[in-house]
């Protein structure tokens, strides 16, 4: 078998808030705490979870924009935590991200073709005439009109502007890329179409996507595997018709039953879950689902749940002490 | 005339318009709707439609360089569009109340929740403040906010964002207004407060029969709590009706198309269907019906004139001179 391309292991990142009073220790949230997944090359892994469940975190950790405190990343088998510059460098030609707001990605002051074509330059990619047909060619892959390149961002609607954030993650054809909510700005024509067009583009160049997104409608569309985050660590992870088909995880389900189905015939009797998610400095023990969980028990209190294969099947993993005895 | 016959709002021929650093902009071009009592209306489009600002006109909330440049708003059949300030600050909080899309900034971060609930009822209701206190305490258990009488002494800022939602809504409820408009009330929300928010409003609506004016881009939460809908695109309604016949069989291609590209939780298509483009900037809108750059269905027609909502079957308008057959 393969080593997969994107390896997690164990990954855990905390982060200092300030403190309340000067006599108090300052608070520390853990945003990430021991996540581990695998993602195989050409592959779309879709990463769910509520505001505060530590998603965007992982996804900077992997790319080595944040440190992490423990555990391991390895991309095609390389280790890449504490990175020199240069490997850093490296890295970025085969692991990208694409983040939610194209605007702010981009610079003002700088045409869509110089922008595109920066990567190039910077890896020092092809000689001047390759480096300007390839901008060409990307250009017209996310399918905008060649005569784009001479413009500059203010003159494209968000839209366009995520097509140039996409064809500037691209165009070193870098094997892995983070999305991090990177269609949720745009609306619903314009998300349809640019969650289309990167899985064309997954399906000429084999890039593997890691989809960081609180949609969990949209993640359905893109993903081949889905994990499920809450509280900084995941609950379920599964192939994506075996997630929808059959939640087991109780946040899964409530998840899923939360979200409006865009038909009014089947207005349904919903899952609530009540009340917030808890706060992230005092994660609840054992399960941290278990102050919202509607089948909580007294394990759930006191020991925290590993994430086992459910019903025998090794690619659905759930960590619920009731899921793993087969109760729910 | 009786006093039943009238609809609660009626919006006619409705238009806004803005001054800017780039010139005018017509952002609302002669919008039309009606809600009764004890209905709810969704106001759905994209980015830019006029859905919010058709909404912030009705209660004389426009910004400054923002003007009502045509039609009528008449509420309990009085039109409210000539209303001086001081009357419409009558009628705002009384009579129609609003919920915006971030509590945060709908609260005020230095006041106690108790007081500033408080201070809607003296204000508005006449009530002594002691009284007002025990009614904000009602209230806030209206809203389903666990231990209400500890809430009263918090801050916005000790609140999550769900439980500071459910404080301006009770807030907005606070004089039984006969109409609530919602801003995008959810939309800065996690999936499952979203859910307990709109059961909340659900419920409220139901019990206390007000009309629920309710802006939103998500066609989802449009199918859960419309009554009807009216679809926006580029500052006009492009068709409205009762929402099971326009979710079953939307006329307009641009409803068609919206109701097709949106992704949906329970089911798995390989390619999302799309609307070719993207939406015009309001500096640039084409001549002719707005939509006919876009649209699947457009004819030599389409380019020259705008078409006008036509009446059709059960309650359905449809502005558009090639529907789809219904």
């Amino acid at each position: 078998m393969t080593a997969p391309l994107l390896a997690v292991e164990g990954l855990s990142r905390s982060f200092r808030l300030a403190r309340a009073w000067p006599w108090r220790a300052a608070p520390r949230v853990r945003a990430v705490d021991g996540v581990s997944f695998e993602l195989n090359a050409g592959e779309t892994l879709g990463l769910v979870g509520e505001s505060g469940c530590g998603k965007s975190t992982t996804g900077r950790l992997i790319l080595d924009l944040l440190a992490p405190d423990g555990g391991e990343v390895r991309i095609a088998g390389k280790p890449i935590i504490g990175l020199t510059p240069e490997g850093q460098r490296a890295l970025r030609r085969d692991a990208q991200i694409i983040f939610q707001d194209p605007a702010s990605a981009l610079n003002p002051r700088i045409s869509i073709g110089a922008q595109i074509r920066e990567p190039l330059d910077i890896h020092e990619i092809g000689r001047e005439e390759e480096r300007a047909a390839k901008t060409a060619r990307w250009l017209q892959a996310v399918g905008l009109p060649a005569d784009m390149a001479s413009r500059y961002p203010h003159e494209l609607s968000g839209g366009q502007q995520q097509r140039v954030v996409i064809a500037r993650a691209l165009i070193l054809e870098p094997k892995l890329v983070i999305c991090d909510e990177a269609v949720s700005a745009l609306d619903v024509s314009v998300q349809a179409q640019v969650v289309n067009l990167l899985k064309d583009l997954q399906g000429r160049f084999g890039v593997a996507y890691l989809f960081i997104s609180h949609a969990l409608s949209i993640v359905r569309h893109i993903s081949d595997r889905i994990a499920v985050m809450y509280l900084g660590q995941i609950v379920e992870t599964a192939p994506r018709d075996a997630l929808f088909d059959r939640p087991r995880h109780p946040y899964t389900r409530a998840l899923i039953s939360a979200i409006p189905v865009p038909d009014p015939r089947l207005r349904r009797e919903r899952l609530l879950l009540a009340g917030d998610p808890p706060s992230a400095v005092n994660p609840p023990s054992g399960c941290r689902f278990h102050t919202r969980c509607s089948f909580v028990v007294q394990d759930c209190k006191t020991m925290a749940p590993a994430l086992l294969p459910a019903g025998g099947d090794d690619r659905h993993r759930v960590a619920c002490h009731r899921v793993a005895r087969g109760e729910i | 005339m009786s006093a039943m016959s009238h609809p609660l709002l009626s919006v006619e021929n409705l238009s806004i318009g803005f001054s800017t650093e780039r010139g005018p902009v017509a952002a609302v071009r002669g919008v039309s709707l009606n809600l009764k009592a004890g209905e709810t209306l969704c106001l759905v489009g994209e980015s830019g439609c006029g859905k919010s600002v058709t909404c912030h006109s009705l209660l004389g909330l426009l910004p400054a360089n923002g003007k009502i440049t045509g039609g009528r708003i008449l509420f309990d059949g009085r039109d409210i569009t000539a209303l001086p300030e001081r009357e419409l600050e009558r009628l705002r909080g009384r009579q129609i109340a609003m919920i915006f899309q971030d509590p945060l900034t709908a609260l005020n971060p230095v006041h106690s929740i108790g007081k500033q609930l408080a201070e809607v009822l003296v204000l508005h209701r006449g009530l002594s403040w002691s009284a007002a206190m025990m009614e904000a305490r009602r209230l806030l258990d209206r809203v389903r906010i666990p231990d209400a009488a500890r809430r009263l002494k918090e801050y916005p800022h000790q609140l999550s964002g769900g439980m500071n939602q459910r404080v301006v809504i009770a807030m907005a409820m606070a004089c039984r207004p006969k109409l609530i408009i919602a801003d995008e009330p959810t939309t800065a929300l996690d999936v499952t407060i979203q859910a307990q928010i709109l059961e909340l409003l659900r419920e409220l609506k139901c019990e206390e029969g007000m009309g629920l004016l309710l802006v939103t881009h998500d066609l989802g939460v449009v199918a859960e709590m419309a009554d009807r809908v009216a679809v926006m695109y580029l500052g006009r309604v492009v068709e409205d009706g009762g929402v099971d016949d326009i979710f079953a069989a939307p006329v307009h291609p641009y409803t068609r198309g919206l109701l097709r590209s949106v992704p949906r939780i329970d089911a798995t298509v390989e390619r999302l269907p799309t609307i070719e483009g993207g939406v015009p900037s309001l500096y640039a809108v084409p001549a002719g019906c707005p939509f006919a750059p876009r649209c699947e269905n457009v004819c030599a027609a389409c380019l020259q004139a705008v078409p006008e909502p036509k009446s059709m079957a059960t309650g359905r308008r449809v502005a558009c001179f090639t529907p789809a057959a219904a």
